[in-house]
């Protein structure tokens, strides 16, 4: 059909816009950051080729950006599902949080579980466990008009402190030294992909989920309803869309994409519960998504960028004595761009509200 | 209570013109307000009223035209200006901050905000003096927020006259209003009046303007088309001014088709606001191969009831039945579209189309749940994109393609494209509110040729519209809903022009 070359030359321009609004974004954090690292009385430049050297210049640097890649891939996804109903899940941290205590409860739980059986219920309690604590928020959200902003910053904090009770207590190791839980069975950890690095089976999964959630958005009703909502509510409810179960299902899809990147973490690297396992993991997946706008097919792509981030710090802190918490300031930034990039964009999330 | 005919207008409008790209708003309109009289601004939706308003209280600027004060030209540039020259405007929409107290309310935007320590107390003192000299009851202290609508406005009324509004303009001061508050409303417009001030109030209720008001302006299409003394005029001569009295009779013979209902309302009952009941039982009949027309000035009860008919508000008694058989009133929206129901919404931007999506995806609005586009939950983009293009072709919609997002579509072409998309596989019933509304002639044409030829292939069609001359042309049968009740419906060549437009006034 001849609507093809239409859509070519239609698309393009917005394509391109898209991609200088990124690239302008990308540009001001990594500014910000520069002027951090200058006034710490490093040279930026310096810092920056560290980071670079040791993440991209070398295959363990790179194996272990994949590590990396796989959680904000997987939580990523799910913020581009919230952000497709103009919600704005900022409670990554907390789900992943909740989905890793979910699933190491169930596996301490049931410890006679047959192993094929564990393996996927294990992954599947993190996700229900991230979606519920989404979903609440999102509930909250259509039946009271909360904002899901602050709730579900808020939410992060119950699941950090019910993180560090349960590792004190009632999910303790039998030892009772450290604040961390029993070692999952054997049967739910994650397989070693290539040896002598980290990478596990949790990369498989990683991209497994980016298909799925590509064909979702475009072949699927259910995408299509997300759109529609994120586009003019009243408009959907005129079509026969629950609008407002439409955002609670974003916001539970949400929720769950990042209580499974909880799941996974544990199953792939940790092997318990800890306090601290997925430090500000949440935030990451946040500037992800927004770097990916609406585009599951992205998500990946930004994710390994953040993974160089991530992986490259830690030798910022060794090698150029630039504090660790630098990575934090260029994702705040990244949110903070996109938030008011959104607020101004007509039809974006400004009037999603009313 | 007013003053003499003679006397110097406070206000004069000359030859006022706006266009906005595609509308033209106010065409040459003039208009004189006198010093303390009530003028009635009576017109439709989209006549031109709020368009004029906002350019006397500064919100936008006329494209020509001049406004004179006290006889003496002024440039009202931005709202400031307007308040400077003693005219106060309460919207429609109140902008007040909901948790401040009324006094911090009214004092709101005044320069001496921004001194260290308020005079609350002083201030309060005289936001009550104020309040009290107009008989609006308020209590300074109280926090907006926690105020009934009524009482918002009135915190709206008394902001205007701190900031020494000689001229108040009034937009829909009742729609919000129950009739002991509007009432209310109305003995403190005649107590401003009583002290000087002017007063013009916005409305196309007639009985607010037969209430207040010592004098009437018409606006149609734009152009002010009528001054007249209250005195002077009857209901029925207004209504005729405000929807066209150039209405060609009818032109078309009508064999109604006489199908069978496929629509039945029995007793149909929407709650309104301040406990008055928006629709009061409907009843009526919509037969396949017909167009029944529904008639009524805006605001009657034509929005909720559309809205209970298609599913989008529930309604809190009466029966709908579908085909005669089937009880629809507790279906949802989808279950009354698969059911055969199609709309054609008012407002197109606010419920009509998905901004930022493709033609296609808006196409699947109303039919991405049937089973013919909808496989186990997968859409079936190539059969959707293939009945839009037929559709795009049918209805002469002028767009590259079904790729192209909707915002670059004409108001005209995004209207054909709804219009298509509710036609599209034989629908049983469509409800049509106010489907040319804002379009151009040739558009408006083609929109009427559209739904004749709809009612030919058996559809049965409410059409809802204010524009009588649009019901008179197109319908079989004609009602009219007047404070929510439904009279008639009389066949067309029953049909007097002169009951229907009492009717219409709510006699």
């Amino acid at each position: 059909m001849d609507g093809g070359a239409v859509t070519a030359s239609f698309r393009l321009p917005r394509g391109l816009a898209a991609l200088a609004g990124v690239g302008g974004v990308a540009t001001i954090a990594i500014a910000v950051a520069a002027a951090f690292i200058a006034a710490s009385g490093v040279d930026p430049w310096h810092a920056f080729s560290v980071m670079a050297a040791h993440a991209l210049g070398s295959a363990d640097g790179l194996l272990e950006v994949l590590v990396r890649a796989i959680p904000f891939t997987i939580a990523g996804l799910g913020i581009v599902v919230a952000f497709r109903v103009n919600a704005f899940n900022i409670g990554a941290d907390g789900q992943i949080i909740v989905g890793a205590i979910a699933a190491v409860w169930l596996a301490t739980a049931l410890p006679d579980l047959a192993g094929w059986l564990l393996a996927p219920l294990f992954l599947i309690a993190g996700f229900v466990a991230g979606g519920l604590f989404g979903g609440f928020a999102g509930w909250l959200r259509a039946r009271y008009n909360a904002s899901e902003i602050i709730t579900t910053i808020m939410l992060n904090y119950v699941a950090i402190q019910l993180l560090g009770h349960l590792v004190r207590g009632p999910l303790q190791e039998a030892m009772r030294i450290m604040p961390q839980s029993e070692r999952v069975p054997d049967s739910v950890v994650f397989d070693i992909l290539i040896d002598g690095s980290r990478v596990h089976a949790g990369l498989i999964l990683a991209v497994l989920l980016t298909a799925l959630f590509w064909g979702l958005k475009r072949l699927t009703a259910f995408g299509y309803s997300l759109h529609a909502v994120g586009s003019n509510p009243a408009a959907a409810r005129y079509g026969g869309i629950d609008d407002r179960r439409v955002l609670t299902l974003a916001m539970a899809l949400s929720g769950a994409m990042a209580g499974l990147a909880g799941a996974v973490e544990i199953a792939g690297l940790h092997h318990r519960l800890q306090e601290n396992f997925a430090p500000g993991f949440g935030i990451t997946a946040i500037a992800v998504g927004l770097l990916a706008r609406l585009n599951p097919l992205l998500v990946p792509a930004m994710a390994v960028l953040f993974g160089v981030l991530h992986v490259g710090s830690g030798a910022m802190q060794r090698e150029a004595a630039v504090p660790l918490p630098i990575v934090w300031v260029i994702e705040g930034v990244v949110i903070l761009a996109f938030l008011v990039y959104g607020r101004l964009r007509p039809g974006s999330a400004s009037t999603a509200a009313g | 209570m007013s003053a003499g005919p003679d006397s110097e207008p406070v206000l004069e409008l000359r030859g006022i013109t706006k266009s906005y790209p595609g509308v033209l708003a106010n065409e040459e309109v003039s208009l004189r307000l006198r010093r303390g009289e009530v003028l009635g601004l009576l017109g439709e939706n989209g006549a031109g009223k709020s368009t004029l308003m906002n350019i006397v209280s500064g919100l936008t600027t006329p494209d020509a035209g001049s406004i004179r004060i006290d006889g003496k030209i002024v440039h009202i540039r931005s709202p400031r200006d307007a308040i400077g020259l003693g005219i106060g405007m309460v919207h429609q929409h109140f902008l007040l901050v909901p948790t401040l107290t009324v006094a911090e309310n009214v004092i709101l935007g005044e320069r001496r905000l921004f001194r260290l320590r308020l005079p609350v107390k002083s201030l309060a003192r005289q936001v009550s003096r104020l309040a009290e000299r107009y008989a609006l009851p308020l209590d300074p202290d109280a926090v907006v927020g926690t105020l009934d609508i009524s009482a918002q406005q009135r915190v709206e009324i008394v902001k205007a006259l701190y900031r020494d509004a000689r001229i108040l303009i009034l937009d829909e001061p009742t729609a919000v209003l129950s009739s002991a508050e509007a009432d209310r409303l109305f003995e403190t417009v005649r107590a401003l009046a009583g002290r000087g001030a002017s007063v013009i109030l916005i409305s196309h209720k007639l009985d607010d303007i037969f209430a207040v008001c010592g004098r009437v302006a018409v606006m149609r299409g734009g152009r002010a088309v009528a001054e007249r003394e209250i005195g002077d005029v009857a209901r029925d001569d207004l209504v005729r001014l405000m929807v066209g009295e150039d209405i060609a009779m009818p032109g078309r013979p009508s064999p109604a088709a006489g199908g069978r209902p496929v629509l039945s309302v029995r007793g149909l009952t929407v709650p309104g606001r301040g406990g008055r009941l928006a629709v009061d039982r409907a009843s009526f009949e919509l037969h396949g191969g017909e167009i029944l027309g529904l008639a009524g000035v805006d605001g009657n009860g034509q929005k909720e009831l559309v809205e209970s008919l298609t599913g989008l508000c529930p309604a809190a008694a009466g029966r709908i039945l579908i085909d005669g058989e089937t009880p629809a009133e507790r279906m949802s929206v989808r279950h009354r579209r698969l059911g055969g129901m199609r709309h054609v919404p008012a407002d197109r931007h606010a419920h009509g189309i998905l901004p930022g999506l493709s033609l296609e995806r808006n196409f699947l609005l109303s039919h991405f749940f049937a089973r013919m586009f909808n496989r186990w939950g997968a859409l079936r983009h190539g059969r959707a994109r293939r009945m839009l293009a037929g559709l795009i072709a049918e209805f002469d919609v002028r767009a590259p393609g079904p790729a192209i997002r909707i915002d670059a579509l004409s108001g005209g072409n995004q209207q054909k494209l709804v219009l298509a998309r509710e036609l599209a596989l034989s629908p049983r019933t469509l409800v049509a509110s106010h489907p040319t509304r804002g379009l151009d002639v040739r558009t408006i044409a083609f929109v009427r040729a559209a739904l004749l030829e709809q009612r030919r292939a058996g559809t049965g069609i409410l059409l809802v519209s204010s524009d009588l001359s649009e019901i008179w042309e197109l319908s079989d049968r004609i009602m009219v809903i007047a404070g929510g009740r439904i009279r008639g419906p009389v066949a067309l060549e029953q049909a007097d022009l002169q009951q229907v437009g009492a009717w219409m006034a709510g006699r």
